[in-house]
């Protein structure tokens, strides 16, 4: 089976400071791979170069398109959703606006599913019905958390990239977060590259890990795996002492 | 006279860092490590000086008087180099505060019997604290505020002058018999060769000014401003202080040069200070250069002999539209593709020229 | 009493241009985050365009749709080919780049038509209604009702289209709109348009009353950077009651504030953008977190 998406060497970086260096990596149809790492591991530029919000070098395609020589706007009709750190809200427009843009974003063959699919956003995420009329600035993180990922699925993406979800977020809101995660899947039937710092609840939700560090891959394997790890965990995870919401907590 | 296209000494910035408009972020001064009059810039100002000085003596009076009007416009275009090249503000009404200089001058002439060196200090005076209170409201909220009021400064000044005419003589605006700039009889001079040393010195001295006032440490909280002004803010700047103060500055410089040109000319009319004398000056200064010093004399020359030379070929009738419309192109084409305007894009040529075989 | 109605009923008509030159100002903005210096340039152009249309023989009804197409092409044209190259080169390039536009347009107008004031019939007649005390002249009703019905029409299509969404959505975080598929440059452009299209019905109403000359805008230019500058340059509500708003203030002070009169009306704009700027920077209806460094 060819996977969905295929990097390889990857190179990227903000002008004269290369943050990846020669990224390898593949998610498959229906999987879900979380990318693990420290503060600059280089995360988020990996999911920047991959949605071309950042110039990069290198083989990156999702399903034969090259993603390093693709404009943003084009490689997200292409079916990328990328939900960004800091959760890129239009903090001007409504929370029904926000849901609105995602459904105008959606490829021609889905359209006739939007009803269907609004009416499962909003089972989902009730709170975002509840709030549909006032500005999405107003909302809380975790909900304006949810309101990206809710936009974003409403695209119908066939990848999604998710950064870093539970960032900021209280501990039980994060648990929400991670408790929708684990059931996109069925109900969306997409794939899913989720890059975060809490790798233990992420390696629950995913099917496979790769750990970068300093923008590179340093192991990648099956999700029990790695979180059996301990010493792995150790090296590249960050240990509980500086991080007290990572693998240990 | 081409190699005196450069940025005066000490001023490398332009050719070190990459192109682009905001690009030169490294700390002028910083880089030349040889003594000034080692530097072939130095050499290359003290050739145009020294030529300066000899132009009066060789050609005729007619071409020196269009050859001074170019030295009064350079001052106001050098001031706005200080605050566009340097600060990173823009003014789109430098016309009216170069206006505003003109018109104290002639009335403290004309009406009030100055001698002229002291209307010109006066005019100085006035434009600069004119400038200082255009800036206040700028300064409340960052961004395009200080577009917004010069622009309408520049649309308003033709206006009032036009309506105080009891001051301002009203759509005739203010004559005098004869320039009161002239040599004393012993010297030998024509008024116009003495109003042209007598401006080239003065330019000097502008240029001497502001270069060593973007090179000093006060030039380093302005070069921060342009650059971050968040990050000037925390290492101590007071951004808002700062601004006001260089928009000050570029405004008195600016009434200086208005200051000496009306009194040259001996006229002032509202019609020579509307809103596209100022986008004019604008044009000047960034195809010049506005990093450059050597770029306000070359914008000013390109505002000031352009019309006459279009007016030759096409005639007087539509000259004037032909000439704003040649600003405006050149405007747009410097830039897209030459960000540092010509002075900079010749330096930067000059210099890498220049450089290569000293390394070999 | 009436005389003091007569004038506000007055500084509305001329306000609704101010506002709808107000509101292309804050579309700009709004998108491309610059001051168009050229605003009023390209609505002196769209008037010019007018009346070589109407002088060719188009009847008006036909002159307005083409108008707005017209200038729809022409403001998108512009954004792609010239503002473009340096949208990223920061607001001081941006803005350079609308000045030069400003000197460019004026004189290709002034290249074209010459520079003598002309007068341009009205494309509503030259009846004039009395409703009691007060007089209407039909240019100043149709011409009001015409802007009225671009700026509702404008506000329309951002409010209730999904093209409308998109621009906002450009507008409010460029960044994500582009991770939804939008192409943000494409958006742009289409703002231009939008801006031009609705520049140029002001400068059409315009010209009847001030007489067709390459100076038509000039002025208005000022009175509408006061309007957006009072409403707020995040609102394009707030530009279109500022313009109303300066229309009337403008108007009653020439009439009641001695020495205000003929051309120093403009004290009063220029007065309105320096106390706003003090003492409410945002305008009455800006959101202060959106005014752009």
């Amino acid at each position: 089976m060819t996977a969905l998406l295929e990097v390889a060497g990857l190179t990227a970086g903000y002008g004269a400071v290369r943050a990846l260096h020669g990224i390898d990596l593949t998610v498959g149809e229906n999987e879900i791979v979380a990318v693990l790492g420290a503060n600059g591991a280089g995360k988020t530029t990996l999911l920047r170069a991959l949605s071309g919000t950042v110039k990069a070098a290198g083989r990156a395609s999702l399903g034969g398109l090259d993603l390093t020589r693709t404009g943003a706007h084009r490689i997200a009709r292409a079916g990328l959703g990328h939900v960004p750190q800091g959760r890129g809200t239009f903090t001007g427009l409504t929370v029904e606006e926000n849901v609105r843009l995602g459904l105008l974003s959606r490829p021609a063959g889905a359209r006739g599913q939007a009803d269907g699919d609004l009416t499962r956003i909003y089972e989902t995420f009730p709170v975002l019905q509840e709030m549909r009329r006032r500005p999405a600035g107003a909302l809380s993180g975790g909900q304006q958390q949810m309101l990206a990922l809710a936009r974003a699925l409403l695209a119908r993406p066939r990848l999604l990239l998710i950064d870093e979800p539970s960032l900021g977020l209280a501990p039980l809101t994060s648990a929400d977060m991670f408790a929708v995660l684990s059931r996109l899947r069925e109900e969306w039937s997409l794939s899913v590259l989720l890059a975060e710092q809490n790798a233990r609840a992420s390696l629950k939700v995913a099917d496979r890990g790769v750990v970068l560090a300093r923008g590179r891959v340093v192991a990648t394997a099956p999700a029990a795996e790695l979180a059996a790890d301990a010493s792995l965990r150790a090296a590249y995870l960050g240990t509980a002492a500086d991080s007290p919401e990572g693998v240990t907590a | 006279m081409a190699t005196s296209i450069s940025e005066p000494a000490g001023a490398v910035p332009a050719t070190q860092a990459a192109p682009g408009a905001a690009s030169a972020l490294t700390t002028p001064g910083r880089v030349v490590h040889r003594p000034i009059w080692r530097r072939p810039v130095t050499w290359a100002w003290t050739a145009l000086f020294v030529v300066g000085l000899l132009l009066p003596f060789l050609i005729s009076d007619y071409d020196l008087f269009k050859a001074t009007r170019v030295l009064t416009i350079a001052i106001a275009v050098a001031g706005l180099n200080l605050l566009i090249g340097r600060a990173g503000q823009i003014s789109a009404g430098h016309g009216a505060l170069y206006g505003l200089g003109a018109y104290t001058a002639m009335i403290l002439v004309k009406e009030l019997d100055w001698a002229w060196p002291l209307a010109v200090l006066a005019a100085v005076a006035v434009s600069g604290v004119a400038g200082w209170l255009i800036g206040l409201p700028a300064l409340r909220v960052r961004g395009l505020n200080l577009g917004l009021l010069t622009i309408a400064i520049a649309a308003v000044f033709p206006l009032l002058l036009n309506r105080f005419s009891g001051l301002t003589g009203g759509t005739v605006g203010l004559q005098l018999a004869g320039s009161p700039i002239t040599p004393p009889e012993s010297w030998g001079l024509t008024p116009e060769q003495f109003q042209f040393l007598l401006l080239v010195l003065v330019v000097t001295v502008v240029l001497v000014v502001l270069r060593n006032l973007s090179t000093g440490p006060l030039g380093r909280s302005i070069e921060a401003l342009r650059v971050n002004p968040l990050m000037a803010r925390s290492e101590g700047v007071d951004v808002n202080r700062l601004t006001l103060t260089v928009f000050g500055i570029s405004s008195a410089v600016a009434g200086l040069g208005g200051a000496l040109g009306g009194l040259v000319l001996a006229s002032t009319v509202p019609d020579s200070y509307s809103m596209f004398f100022s986008l004019t000056l604008l044009s000047a200064c960034v195809v010049g250069g506005s990093r450059t010093w050597a770029g306000a004399l070359l914008g000013a020359a390109f505002i000031v002999y352009l019309p006459d030379l279009i007016s030759q070929q096409i005639g007087s009738t539509t000259g004037g539209q032909w000439s704003q419309l040649v600003y405006a192109a050149a405007l747009l084409l410097t830039l897209f593709f030459l960000p540092s305007g010509v002075a900079g894009g010749i330096g930067r040529l000059l210099a890498r020229s220049t450089r290569r075989p000293e390394r070999t | 009493m009436t005389e003091f109605l007569q004038q506000t009923v007055s500084g509305l008509t001329t306000g609704l241009v101010y506002a709808a030159l107000a509101l292309a100002i804050a579309l700009i903005f709004q998108g491309t985050g610059t001051l168009n210096f050229a605003q009023g340039e390209f609505a002196t152009l769209a008037a010019f365009v007018a009346f070589a249309l109407s002088t060719a023989g188009l009847s008006w009804w036909l002159v307005v749709p083409v108008l707005v197409v017209v200038a729809f092409v022409f403001g998108a044209g512009v954004e792609r080919l010239l503002v473009r190259p340096v949208e990223n080169s920061g607001p001081l390039a941006l803005l350079t780049v609308t000045a030069a536009l400003l000197l460019g347009t004026n004189a290709v107008t002034a290249l074209i038509w010459g520079t003598d004031v002309r007068s341009m019939p009205s494309p509503f007649g030259d009846s004039v209604f009395h409703v009691g005390a007060l007089t209407f002249t039909a240019q100043a009703l149709g011409g009001g009702a015409l802007v009225l019905v671009t700026m509702l029409v404008c506000g329309a299509v951002f409010r209730f289209t999904p093209l409308g969404l998109r621009l906002r959505a450009v507008a409010d975080n460029p960044d994500s709109a582009r991770l939804l598929g939008i192409s943000t440059g494409l958006m742009l452009a289409v703002g231009w348009g939008i801006a031009a299209a609705v520049g140029a019905i002001a400068g059409l109403v315009a010209a009847p009353t001030l007489g067709l000359s390459p100076e038509l805008m000039t002025n208005a230019l000022l009175l509408a950077l006061a309007a957006t500058t009072l409403g707020g340059f995040s609102s394009r509500l707030g530009a279109v009651v500022g313009g109303l708003l300066v229309g009337v203030l403008s108007n009653l002070a020439s009439r009641y504030v001695p020495g205000i009169g003929g051309d120093l009306q403009l004290v009063v704009p220029f007065a309105i953008i320096f106390l706003v700027l003090l003492v409410r920077p945002q305008g009455l209806f800006g959101r202060a977190s959106t005014v752009r460094a």
